[in-house]
Order: structure tokens, then sequence, then C-alpha cells
């Protein structure tokens, strides 16, 4: 199993850095043929750099547009950042302050986790409008997001996962060697799903917050006389 | 609010005749070929538009753009949603020129270009009013405006152009203004207006056309020639201008600021259009550009108006760009050289309407968010009853009246007055609560669709007012001047 996973971790990261490196790219070569930014905006360059810091912070555009898509996308968004610090464990055998605070708290950052998750699915479930604009795709994200969550949460309750083990393999991962593994099929599972969403990230909708710093209606400065 | 599937299906636009699409470039009718070529020109609209690329692959279809629409609001057909909206045009992109949407296309939702969607595309990309209040609200900034545009561009392309804006544009190329309004009667209508001005007065305020020399050309959308409440407000323009001792003009070749190049989604006829303009204004000699009001023609001022036709390097120094009429006013009033008097318009009891190009895509005055206070400002000024509407339905979140981008036009009537339901529903609660009795718009288009829609609600037609006809009846005009 050890092999099969090293080989789903190579391979998924190669996709996500290259993917991302070619989306902003290409992106960046798409011309702004006329000024189309909404107004009033900030005035300055560090004017739009602070609207779309406090944009990524806070999800302030959306806040407006819709709270309960607010509340549940911006809790998964930041439990979601909060899991990737306390996955940053199995990179070194002491880890950083920060993920060794967090580390005890990774139950509710679960939690939160799942019931951000979860609602924007039962969101898209039972608003019509909702249902009437997503696709299968936009419920698959959601559903595999859920998936590898909740795998998550199982093998922390089970204990059933050698955390040594996967912290030497992670490591023997992250400096180019081929490592062992016992198998479980939940930690496979939990794996290859996150291997996916690394490989889905640059090429699909999940790219948003990305390209949403591109924006034309947003990144440029208002015009105006002095 | 529950959706109602295809409730605003039956709704589209006359077609153009084949003469406009001629003259417009187009071909006369549908070609056979329209599949390959829409999809052609899809690939390259996207490909040369960032706004475009992004409008087809960042939205994450959170749905906080799904009932800020006026059109989805008044209509319930959930293809007014600006998502939904996108999504006709976005599904097919994908089907084309997407690797999941060629071999998975059951997965995105992707979709051909088929007879039915052509139909589609053709019925609501012309039940978009371009407004982009969705965009206000969308986290990552789609605008679905640029969406319709390209669409309407593409449908044009392949044969099936709208009759109203094309038509529309074919008018103003050939007579100078909208109206296709001939010089002479241009003429004869100004004379008649410092007539009325003069009874009402007894000052003798001018009108002047092509005058050579003058300092300011003032463009205006040719609506403010004739009909009401528009009328009113070239009259209050005129007034401030002759009270403040400027010298201006208005011009027979560019008696029209409307640009509806811009509508259609079409940068060749939008340049032509503003290169009337230009030139008019470097032929008179003038100093200083001055637009009347229309929303988009000051969008298009603003923002796209210099590179288009190559500059403005002939104007004064001190004026080097295109001005608004609000600001011009308001710089006046400001430096005390007129006197606005509030008690002329003790009668009346005003809100305001911000249209969305000014509130949305423009700026006005020198100070941040002057497209919403230089107005009030004016209005607070020439009368002492003034109250704003809802704030989620001004300023940046303005609603559109319902008849922009476009679609002010007949058939498309029942889009309108839905679409205007919004704007209707902060309305009533203004004249419930404060007792308001007009409506101030500072846009041609604005100001017709209320006339027209006004009755539907229980209002008469002629409680939409100009701004600067509440202006010009609040100026204190001194004979002398
Ligand atoms: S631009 Fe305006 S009319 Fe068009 S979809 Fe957005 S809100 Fe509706
Ligand atoms: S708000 Fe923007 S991202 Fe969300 S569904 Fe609407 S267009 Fe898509």
């Amino acid at each position: 199993m050890g092999t099969v996973l090293t080989l789903v971790l190579w391979v998924s990261l190669v996709v996500l850095l290259l993917g991302t490196v070619i989306r902003l790219v290409r992106i960046s070569l798409h011309p702004v043929e006329r000024s189309i930014v909404i107004t009033p905006a900030p005035k300055t360059r560090w004017g739009v750099l602070w609207f779309f810091v406090v944009e990524t912070v806070f999800f302030r555009t959306l806040l407006k547009g819709s709270l309960g898509t607010w509340l549940f996308g911006w809790l998964f968004h930041v439990c979601l950042l909060l899991m990737f610090l306390v996955h940053l464990r199995y990179l070194s055998p002491t880890p950083n302050s920060l993920t060794l605070w967090l580390m005890p708290h990774s139950a509710l950052i679960a939690s939160g986790l799942i019931v951000g998750l979860a609602g924007l699915l039962v969101r898209r479930l039972t608003i019509d409008r909702l249902r009437y604009i997503s696709t299968l795709s936009d419920y698959l994200h959601l559903v595999l997001l859920l998936f590898i969550a909740v795998g998550g949460v199982t093998m922390a309750r089970l204990g059933s996962v050698n955390v040594y083990e996967v912290t030497v393999f992670v490591q023997h991962v992250m400096s180019g060697q081929w490592a062992d593994l016992t198998f479980n099929w939940v930690l496979a599972t939990h794996v290859v799903g996150a291997g996916l969403v690394m490989c889905l990230y640059p090429f699909s909708k999940l790219f948003h917050g990305p390209l949403s710093w591109f924006n034309p209606t947003r990144s440029q400065t208002r015009r105006i006389r002095s | 609010m529950t959706i109602q599937r295809d409730a605003s299906a039956h709704i589209k636009p006359h077609a153009a005749s084949p003469e406009v699409q001629e003259s417009l470039g187009f071909p006369s009718e549908k070609i056979d070929n329209w599949h390959d070529k829409a999809i052609e020109l899809l690939g390259e609209k996207v490909q040369s538009s960032r706004a475009l690329k992004l409008a087809m692959d960042a939205c994450m279809k959170c749905g906080a753009c799904t009932d800020k629409c006026h059109y989805y609001l008044g209509t319930q057909d959930p293809n007014n949603m600006p998502v939904a909206r996108q999504e006709l045009m976005r599904s097919v992109y994908k089907r084309h020129y997407t690797f999941t949407g060629k071999y998975m296309p059951w997965l995105v939702g992707a979709k051909e270009l088929d007879e039915t969607m052509l139909d589609r595309w053709y019925t609501y990309f012309h039940q978009c009013s371009q407004c982009r209040r969705c965009s206000v609200y969308c986290p990552v900034g789609i605008d679905t405006s640029e969406v319709s545009m390209a669409g309407r561009d593409i449908l044009a392309s392949v044969g099936l152009g709208q009759k109203y804006a094309n038509q529309i544009i074919n008018k103003a190329n050939t007579k100078g203004n909208n109206l296709g309004l001939p010089g002479p009667a241009l003429a004869d209508t100004l004379a008649g207006l410092e007539e009325d001005v003069f009874e009402e007065t007894g000052i003798p305020v001018r009108f002047p056309l092509d005058q050579h020399g003058a300092d300011i050309l003032l463009v205006t959308p040719s609506a403010d020639f004739f009909a009401e409440p528009q009328v009113d407000g070239l009259i209050g323009y005129a007034k401030v201008l002759h009270q403040a001792g400027l010298s201006w003009t208005l011009s027979t070749a560019a008696s029209e600021a409307a640009n509806f190049g811009l509508f259609v989604g079409s940068r060749s006829h939008t340049q032509q259009l503003g290169m009337k303009i230009r030139d008019a204004a470097k032929a008179l000699g003038v100093k200083r550009l001055v637009f009347g009001e229309c929303g988009h023609a000051w969008r298009v001022a603003q923002n796209h108006l210099s590179e288009l036709v190559g500059g403005f390097d002939f104007l004064d120094d001190n004026y080097p760009k295109p001005q608004h009429i609000a600001e011009v006013t308001h710089e006046l009033l400001t430096s005390g050289a007129i006197e606005l008097d509030a008690t002329r318009n003790a009668h009346r009891r005003l809100t305001f309407h911000d249209s969305c190009n000014v509130a949305r895509a423009s700026s006005l005055g020198s100070t941040p968010n002057g497209q919403f206070t230089v107005p009030r400002a004016l209005l607070k000024a020439s009368c002492d009853h003034f109250f704003d509407m809802a704030e989620h339905t001004t300023k940046q979140t303005t609603f559109c009246c319902g008849g922009g981008g476009g679609l002010l036009t007949d058939e498309l009537l029942e889009l309108r007055i839905k679409g205007a339901k919004p704007r209707m529903d902060a309305l009533k609660a203004v004249v419930e609560q404060h007792g308001v009795t007009d409506l101030v718009a500072m846009c041609a288009i604005c100001k017709s669709q209320f006339a027209t829609v006004f009755p539907e609600y229980g209002y008469a037609f002629d409680q939409v007012l100009s701004l600067h006809q509440v202006v010009g009846d609040a100026l204190v005009m001194t004979p002398a001047a």
C-alpha cells in the first residue's frame, strides 16, 4: 500500500503545483479589453489589495449576498485551513507550535468542517434556486470533501492508525523516497480522496479563490478626476 | 419565492430587419452554418476577454446572485437568475472548449448549442439589462452583462440581431441621433424651447446649436429634445449654463449621447458612435465636453471613450476629459456661481433613483462616492423634502429601472413592467412612509421606462422628474446674467 499511496501523493502534488501555475499564467494572459470595474472602487493599487485581503479573510461579498452560504462556506474554509495546519504534524517529528496548539482541538475543527460542508450540501439540495443551477459535479465536489473529512474523523475515533508510522511515511514521501505503510482501508481512501481533490483543484470550479483575484470588475482601480 | 420554469420564456424582442442587419455589417438573416460560426465566435470572445473567461471558469455556483436580479424577482423565471443566464453560455462553452464538457458532459452540465439553446440565448440575453447588480454580490465578481453583451453580438453575427437596439445604432450612424431626428427639426425644437422658457421666466435663455467657438459642447441623449420628462432636464441644463454665463452649444452631428453599441456588445459600433462625438467637438473647436443625463453614455464617456476614439488632446487643459452635467452644476453651486432656492420646490417630496451605469460603472466629481453624493446634494439644495429609498435598493446596490441595456421597446413591455417591480416596491415604501410625490432620475432610459410603467403601479406618468428639472425649478435666475 505504501508504494501506491506514495505514487498517488507524488502525482497529486505535481498536478496541484503545475496546474496552479498553468492556470494562473493562462488567466493572466487573457486580455482585459476595457475598464469594467464595479464602482465605487478603491482609488489605488493598495486599496485594491486591501479589498482582496478583506475578501479573502472574511468573504465579505458573500456575506452581503447570502448569509446562509456565507455561514457554512466560511466555516468550511476556516476549518479546512486549520485542518491543513493540524496535518503538518505528519511532516516532522517535532511539529511547529501552532500545529501543536491546534492538535488537541482537531475534533472540534473536524466537526466545523463537516457541519460547513453538510450545510452547503443541504442548502444545495433544499433551496430550489440552488438546485436549479447545480450540476452533478457541484454535488460530487461536496460529497468528495465530506467523504475525506468523515474518513479522517473515523480514523481519529477508532485510533486504528499508527500516527508514528504515518509520520515516517509522509516524511519519506516528501523527501522523494518510497515508503511502506500498513494497509488500512480508511487511510487509503482518505489519502486517495485528498489526492483527487488536489488534482481537481486547479482544473475545476474549486479554483475560484485564486481566479477571483484576476477579475477586472474588482482588480482595477477607479478612475477619478482630480 | 419559488422558481417558475419558463415563466418569461415567451417574451423576446423582434428580430432586426435584413436591411438594418446589413447596414451594421451583420448577415441579413440566420446563416446556414450558424452553429459552427457561433461556436467559433464564442471561443474567440472568451479568448480575448478575461472577464468572459472568468464567467466561464470561476463560478462556484454559490447562488449568492440568484435572487439579486430584478428580472428574476419580477418574473421568477429561473433563467433570469444571473448564474443561470451565464450558464446558458457556460454550458455550451464547456461542451466545446473543456475536457470534461467534451467527454463527460453529464458531469458538468455541458450542453450543445441546438435550436432550443439558440432560442434561449435570444430570449434570455435580451432579458438582461446589463445593470451589473448581480456582480456586486458575486464573491468572484463575475459580470453577467459581459455574458449577455457577448451573447447578443454572437447572435447578431449569425443573423439574429435584435430590432430595437440595432435599428437605433443604424439611426444614430446615419442621422446623428437615436430618434432619427434631422438637423432642421432639431433646430426647430430648440427654438420652441427658447420661446417656452422665455414665456415662463422672462429671461432669454438660449439653446445654441452648432455654434462654432463655443466653450462647451453639450452632448445629451436625443430623448432630451422632445420626450417628457427628459426635455425638462434639458431646460434645466440650459438655465444653469445661462445663469453661470457659460458659452455652450449642442451639435447636430453629435445629437446623441447614448451609445447602443455597448448594449449589443460591439466594440466597433461603440467606437463609431464615440467618434462622432469626438469629431463634432473638434470641428466646433470647443474647450470642454459635457454629457447630459444618460447613464450608459456616461459610463462609455468616462471609462471607454478616450481609449476608443484616441483621446481628447484638443480640449482645454483644465477640462481634459468629458464631464457630466451634474458635476458641472455641482461645481457651480459649491463655488457660489449659481444659487438654488429650495422653497421653489416646496410642493414636492422627492426620492432619487440611482441609475445602474452611473452608480456601478462610473464616478462623479472628485470625491469618493460622488456618483451618489453629487445628485443628492443637488436635490437637497433644490428641495427641502428628500427621502432615500431602502439601503439595499439604492447606491451601489440600486435596482435597475427595468428598461436598460437596450430593452426599452414595446414588445418587451411585460418584462419591463415585471422587472420594475423591485424598484416600485422600494418606491411604495417611501411613498407610504414619507408621502413622496416624485421620483427623480438622471438617465433618459430610466425616465422613459418609469413614465411608461408608473401607471401600472398606480402612479401618474409625470411623477418621474429629471434631476435638472428640479434643479432648474429651484435656480435663482437674474435677468442680467
Ligand atoms: S446584469 Fe442586471 S439584468 Fe443582467 S443578470 Fe445581472 S442583475 Fe440581472
Ligand atoms: S454569485 Fe457568482 S459565483 Fe455565485 S453563483 Fe452567482 S455568478 Fe456564480
